[in-house]
């Protein structure tokens, strides 16, 4: 099973190979320059949600001060949850996070607990606990500090540009390690809070793994025994519609001998090839295809019966619909 | 003085035959002319169908 590295690099208000250090923005609603953002690279978080003294016009754009100037992302609503980004999110299979570090401005010590969260998770039945929206920290070796801050693993000297900024709190947080998630977002525990700013760099590295897919939909009970066998060899994937396994030929091989009568898909995530036996893509559905957007799709044998075929579609339309869907978080 | 000669004609195009359309996939890297049989709409994709190499019935995403 081949693995991949990956990495995510997002900055609002300060970045990672630029010191805008002293970036901030004005808070104190009595101050003469309130809702302003200085010393930022790109564009920091403001959460402001008076639109009647700030009104957002649609000619004119958005009048609160750091929008109008262009040094910050305002936000009219205020969350529990603020999400800022996906980093990554597959589908039926998963990824190893290894490395999180960022680096954050903002009104108050924000960010101490919080940061990533993961969802959907990958588990075997016989596990209990559920790893959904599990955030990432706090965890045993996690810090926090006012600046300066002493951070020899990522920067190799004893001191990262020391400074001190004049309002606000300045957090660095590191994580090393390894989390198995499908699916990782890039949030804070905002609290509902309004009237704050961020201004966060975030690196995030991880693994993925390349493994095929088999695509066919099983019963437990009628298929008790394959059902075992084949989560056994190939593993787990939450959704039931996709199981990450070894490689392409192999998996094609025991389906046909397990399955010699039944349809199923087999998806090859290197090549990105759809290998269809009992199947013509007449029978895949616009949805699957969307999902795994294959190059090809190859009819190992084309469906010598069409209930054959169909019976494969009922069943993996019928899964499909039960799978939550993934675009929000709770 | 030598007469100046009329420039050559440009070549025949091959002439294709009728038929069976032939497209351009990107294939293993490098673009490859196959001759279709037919068009399959999938989604926001469309596919083309051709017999591939290794004798299977290949339905090719499209590059148009």
């Amino acid at each position: 099973m081949p693995f991949s590295s990956a990495i995510y690099h997002a900055g609002y208000g300060t970045v990672w190979n630029v010191y805008k250090s002293a970036a901030y923005c004005q808070s104190n609603t009595s101050a003469s320059d309130y809702g302003k953002c200085y010393n930022t690279a790109g564009k920091a978080i403001f959460v402001q949600t008076d639109t009647t003294t700030w009104p957002i016009d649609p000619t004119t754009g958005d009048s609160f001060p750091c929008a109008t100037d262009g040094t910050c992302t305002r936000y009219t609503t205020t969350a529990v949850t603020r999400n800022f980004g996906t980093v990554f999110n597959y589908s039926g299979k998963q990824a190893i996070v290894q490395y999180f570090w960022s680096r954050s401005h903002a009104w108050y010590n924000q960010f101490y607990y919080n940061i990533t969260n993961s969802a959907y998770g990958m588990i075997l039945p016989a596990h209990t606990a559920n790893p959904d929206h599990l955030w990432f920290l706090p965890s045993p070796n996690y810090e926090i500090s006012s600046w300066p801050v002493y951070d020899p693993v990522a920067n190799f000297k004893a001191y990262l540009n020391p400074y001190t900024i004049s309002s606000g709190y300045v957090a660095v947080l590191r994580w090393y390690g390894s989390f198995f998630t499908p699916v990782l977002y890039l949030s804070a525990w905002e609290r509902n809070l309004n009237n704050i700013w961020y201004a966060a760099d975030v690196r995030v590295f991880w693994a993925y793994e390349s493994s095929p897919l088999a695509v066919i939909p099983l019963d437990y009970d009628r298929d008790y025994v394959p059902y075992q066998e084949l989560r056994n060899a190939f593993g787990y994937a939450a959704t039931g519609v996709d199981q990450p396994g070894w490689n392409v030929d192999d998996i094609i091989r025991v389906l046909r001998e397990l399955f010699p009568d039944r349809a199923w898909a087999v998806f090859d995530d290197r090549q990105y090839v759809l290998y269809l036996y009992n199947l013509t893509p007449d029978y895949v559905p616009d949805w699957l295809v969307e999902k795994l957007t294959p190059t090809a799709m190859k009819v190992i044998q084309p469906p010598a019966d069409a209930t054959v075929a169909k019976a494969w579609l009922d069943l993996l339309n019928e899964r499909n619909a039960q799978i939550p869907p993934q675009a929000e978080l709770p | 003085m030598s007469k100046r000669l009329p420039a050559p004609e440009p070549p025949t195009p091959p002439i294709q035959p009728p038929g069976r359309k032939k497209v351009r996939i990107r294939k293993g890297g490098r673009w490859v002319e196959v001759d279709v049989d037919g068009e399959v709409k999938k989604g926001r994709f469309k596919y083309v169908k051709f017999v591939d190499d290794d004798g299977l019935d290949t339905y090719w995403i499209s590059p148009e």
